[in-house]
């Protein structure tokens, strides 16, 4: 497994054309790897007809709220949990 | 690149608007159509995700039902099992037996 | 153009996409059902599909029902061990109830006095349907898509849902291949009550998150 349960990640802000599972507004945006979900079929292949292989771990990940709107109004510890794919996540050093 | 029309989250918006309506049968028709396509294998639900997303914007714009007819039709054209023209004349077909 | 030989023989054979023939107009009543029909009917005709295969998937279809969804949660209340085995795999748990989860894969989140949960879909319109059925309009809506994720708690004061501000609020947006199911908090007052008295009162709402179930 590429990443472990409790590190610090980015998600990478990169914008590729095309059919992607990471949401616009997450991209660039650091959180902490909550769980692993499992391996499953590249979605952004099996949109065109590719079999998606091999398949890409995917990472549960938990982002701050304040982290992700300049205004958030609600408490610091509220979430946005997720799921990204091994290829859009970069490790960041420090817990 | 900006925020693509399906790529919703932190867009701005109204209201969200609990009032339900049921699915109509047809809409539950044209569902379990897909699911029949996806169990064989014809077309994939990433597929179907991939040509919603592609769908012109003021196609994209209609509801929701509406735009899945849509990108089926332009899938299902793309892997060459039927085509738009076929589905229109069949549609004028149709109708012309329920008016007949 | 050339004819499409995979047509068939009964409709004219004009295939130029800007003007097939007498096109429906797309403002009229029933285009849509019109297209669905027709796009039906031609794959049937042509083999892709069978008519008893669209049958079986809209038998699947109506089997499905938030009510079904309710049961799950009614079960854990009442039994902490499969609360427990429902927490660690949803998946595996909702299948000892009958549940057809097939390939997808099913997390639940559980709502405590510290943390309220709600899912959304931002992407389109991912949601649990073997176990909740088809989501509803607002679900499924620009406006709840786009909300959810930056404002949750105004989104959910529209349903009537008013959080204390020191609540931690958890959205999730199922984005992959994982779908989320809310098992919310046993409401005061129904200590006791039989799984049947309780599952009738587990919404669909609150499956999803937006709203509490009240005793």
């Amino acid at each position: 497994m590429m990443f472990s349960v409790g590190d610090r990640v980015r998600i990478k802000d990169s914008h590729p054309p095309g059919h992607r599972r990471t949401p616009y507004y997450v991209r660039g945006k650091t959180g902490v790897v909550e769980r692993y979900c499992g391996d499953f079929k590249n979605p952004e292949e099996l949109a065109y007809g590719f079999d998606g292989t091999p398949k890409r771990e995917l990472y549960r990940v938990r982002i701050t709220q304040t982290e992700l709107w300049p205004d958030y109004e609600g408490s610091d510890s509220d979430t946005l949990d997720l799921e990204i794919y091994d290829h859009w996540l970069e490790k960041i050093g420090g817990q | 690149m900006s925020q693509r029309q399906h790529d919703m989250g932190g867009m701005e918006a109204g209201p969200v608007e609990s009032d339900e309506h049921a699915t109509e049968p047809w809409a539950k028709m044209i569902t379990s159509l897909a699911a029949a396509l996806r169990d064989h294998d014809i077309m994939r639900i990433d597929e179907l995700r991939r040509a919603l997303e592609d769908l012109p914007e003021d196609i994209y714009k209609q509801e929701y039902f509406e735009r899945w007819s849509e990108a089926m039709i332009n899938l299902l054209e793309e892997k060459g099992l039927l085509s738009r023209g076929e589905v229109m004349g069949k549609m004028d077909a149709l109708k012309a037996q329920l008016e007949g | 153009m050339t004819t499409d030989e995979r047509g068939t023989h009964d409709h004219d054979h004009d295939h130029d996409h800007d003007h097939p023939g007498t096109t429906p107009d797309v403002n009229e009543t029933g285009y849509y059902e019109l297209m669905a029909e027709a796009m039906k009917e031609l794959l049937i005709e042509k083999g892709v599909v069978s008519a008893d295969d669209v049958r079986r998937n809209l038998e699947f279809l109506d089997s499905r029902d938030p009510a079904e969804g309710a049961r799950i949660i009614a079960r854990a209340w009442t039994d902490a061990d499969f609360k427990k085995r429902l927490l660690e795999d949803g998946t595996k748990a909702v299948g000892e109830l009958g549940f057809p989860m097939g390939d997808a894969e099913l997390i639940v989140v559980e709502n405590t006095s510290d943390v309220h949960n709600m899912i959304v879909c931002t992407l389109c319109s991912c949601y649990p349907r073997t176990v909740l059925g088809l989501p509803p309009d607002w679900y499924k809506s620009k406006s709840y898509r786009a909300r959810a994720v930056v404002e949750p708690r105004s989104v959910l004061k529209e349903f009537g849902t008013e959080l204390p501000s020191d609540k931690t609020v958890r959205v999730h947006d199922s984005n992959a291949d994982m779908r989320y199911l809310v098992l919310p908090e046993q409401p005061d007052g129904t200590e006791g009550w039989s799984e049947e008295q309780l599952t009738a009162i587990v919404t669909r709402d609150a499956m999803v998150g937006v709203t509490l179930p009240q005793a």
